[in-house]
């Protein structure tokens, strides 16, 4: 599903992030990306969704070699990754409803598909009850699970999260991660990029450890290590 | 279709988001509008008047009284067959006289003067008239030939007539290029404007827009929306702009015609007969600057 060849990204100031990653990711996995603060686990996400472009190896979404992904492609793909970050980006004048049905607005669903789909997106992260509430009128947790909803409008085959638990405390952190699981469920590929040790532990599943933008560890049921 | 009404909604939104930004904007453009509007206004009557005067130029050939018929005749077909000659017309002895008497009908004394002398005092003349002003010298120098020399007295007024009109047209030359000059500052200033304003409703915007990014909304609808606010802005500022310079010629249009007396036409009516000629360039002209400029911002601001 996902694959890195020997993946290097070097910002300016040869400033080298990443050193010659290569992993592959299979469809329906479940794979934590850990590493210390600086060690390349963000520039991956952004390599994913082609927000940066590796200075050199090859990567590939599906059959999809996006190693030089046109400009114009670029939307096409992030349709079908859905991506969350720490900060969780809400709308504060939109409500619970209006900030999931935006990602559907900008990209030119029609009105009867948006009726449609936000409430189904809000029912499998459990808000469908707060719909009409704003954000700032909703716990951290619940915020991000507003984003999480919203990343998901689009039926994306892939899940990245960034620290989606970074501001969280450790029950909205397992609620999250309860989410990621349940959206795992469906056949969807998540990727969760974290620093929680505990999450890491609890999760029995693959992990891949990044130290100064080199991967040193790849478990199949894997452990925190650092 | 669906994302292009889309994005006209959202432009909507930048606009009344930004209510005071917006106001401040289209206040602005709509004084560029206005102001290049008149400059082309007057620049189109300067035109019209100076076309009327120029048609209405034209030089006398004065015969000394020893001239035939025969002779003058000649020299009228050979001036017409000057390329540069629009038209002769010939004023004998008898017709100057009889336009003298009814120019100066009921005064007692020029009559009397007229019996006194007993003889037609008037010359015959042609009248010329030219193709292009610039023209008259070279065709007043056929006269230079001795065979007419003798017969002829040229137009004294002549002179003076070419100077004013030359002067006239030097005149409207500045006025069009100082209106040009004009409109390129103005243009200048509402290009700066409409940058501005588009570069702070990006940035504004820029929640909304990383979202967008991030969520895979097309590189064109997120720019869409700013291009098409700045079309909201000119087509505003165009509309008022255009009623305000309607409503100054209805007001004014007596006062322009009492300005251009003596003109053989109205400015008023001119310019209502040709509104669109007239003020759609400058029209125009604003609603492609307005967003050349917001997708000169676009692209500067919005990295997509
Ligand atoms: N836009 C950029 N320009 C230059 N250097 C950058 C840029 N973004 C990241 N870096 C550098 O690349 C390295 C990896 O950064 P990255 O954000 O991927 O780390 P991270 O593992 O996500 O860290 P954290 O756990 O703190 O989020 C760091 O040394 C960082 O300083
Ligand atoms: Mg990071």
């Amino acid at each position: 599903m996902i694959r890195f060849e020997k993946v290097t990204k070097v910002y300016e100031h040869q400033q080298t992030a990443l050193d010659r990653v290569s992993f592959e990711i299979a469809a329906g996995e479940f794979v934590s990306i850990v590493g210390q603060s600086g060690s390349g686990k963000t520039t991956l996400v952004r390599l994913i969704i082609a927000e940066e472009h590796p200075s050199s190896g090859t990567m590939t979404i599906g059959d999809w070699d996006i190693t030089h992904i046109k400009h114009s492609e670029v939307p096409t793909l992030r349709r079908q990754i859905g991506v969350v970050f720490q900060d969780f980006k809400l709308l504060p004048t939109k409500t619970v409803f209006e900030n999931v049905a935006f990602a559907l607005e900008v990209s030119a669903a029609p009105q009867h598909v948006i009726k449609r789909i936000v409430p189904k997106v809000l029912k499998i992260v459990g808000l469908e009850e707060k719909q009409d509430r704003f954000p700032g009128r909703l716990s951290g947790g619940e915020q991000q699970r507003v984003v999480i909803a919203r990343a998901l409008v689009h039926r994306p085959k892939i899940f990245v999260a960034d620290e989606p638990t970074g501001n969280l405390d450790a029950i909205n952190a397992d609620e999250i991660i309860d989410l990621l699981k349940r959206i795992n469920g469906f056949g969807t590929t998540v990727v969760l990029v974290t620093h929680n040790k505990e999450i890491v532990n609890k999760l029995r599943k693959r992990v891949i450890t990044l130290d100064h933008g080199v991967i040193v560890s790849d478990q199949k049921s894997g452990k925190y290590l650092l | 279709m669906l994302a292009f009404f889309r994005a006209i909604t959202f432009a909507a939104q930048n606009f009344w988001r930004n209510i005071w930004l917006s106001i401040v904007t289209v206040v602005i453009l709509t004084l560029v509008v206005f102001f290049i509007s008149v400059l082309f206004g007057v620049r189109t009557t300067a035109d019209h008047a100076l076309a009327d005067v120029r048609s209405r130029v034209d030089i006398s050939m004065f015969f000394v009284p020893e001239a035939t018929e025969a002779e003058i005749f000649e020299l009228q077909s050979r001036l017409e067959r000057l390329p540069e000659v629009a038209s002769v017309a010939y004023v004998s002895k008898d017709d100057a006289l009889a336009a003298f008497r009814e120019e100066n009908a009921g005064d007692e004394r020029i009559e009397s003067a007229l019996e006194a002398v007993g003889v037609n005092p008037l010359q015959a003349s042609l009248v010329i008239k030219a193709k292009e002003l610039e023209q008259y010298p070279q065709i007043l120098s056929v006269v230079n030939d001795p065979v007419y020399e003798k017969l002829v007295e040229q137009d004294r007024a002549a002179d003076a007539k070419i100077t004013f009109i030359q002067d006239f047209s030097r005149f409207t030359r500045n006025l069009s290029r100082i209106g040009l000059w004009l409109t390129i500052v103005f243009s200048l200033i509402a290009v700066l404007v409409v940058f501005n304003t588009i570069r702070l409703t990006i940035h504004a915007y820029n929640r909304e827009i990383s979202i967008m990014k991030l969520v895979g909304a097309s590189n064109a609808f997120i720019r869409a929306p700013f291009l098409i606010e700045s079309v909201f802005y000119a087509l505003i500022a165009i509309a008022i702009a255009l009623g305000v310079v309607w409503l100054v010629l209805f007001v004014s249009a007596d006062f322009l015609d009492r300005l251009f007396e003596g003109f053989d036409f109205s400015v008023a009516s001119t310019l209502w007969s040709q509104f669109f000629t007239v003020f759609g360039p400058p029209a125009l002209l604003m609603l492609l600057l307005s967003m050349v400029s917001s997708a000169a911002a676009v692209g500067r601001y919005l990295r997509v």
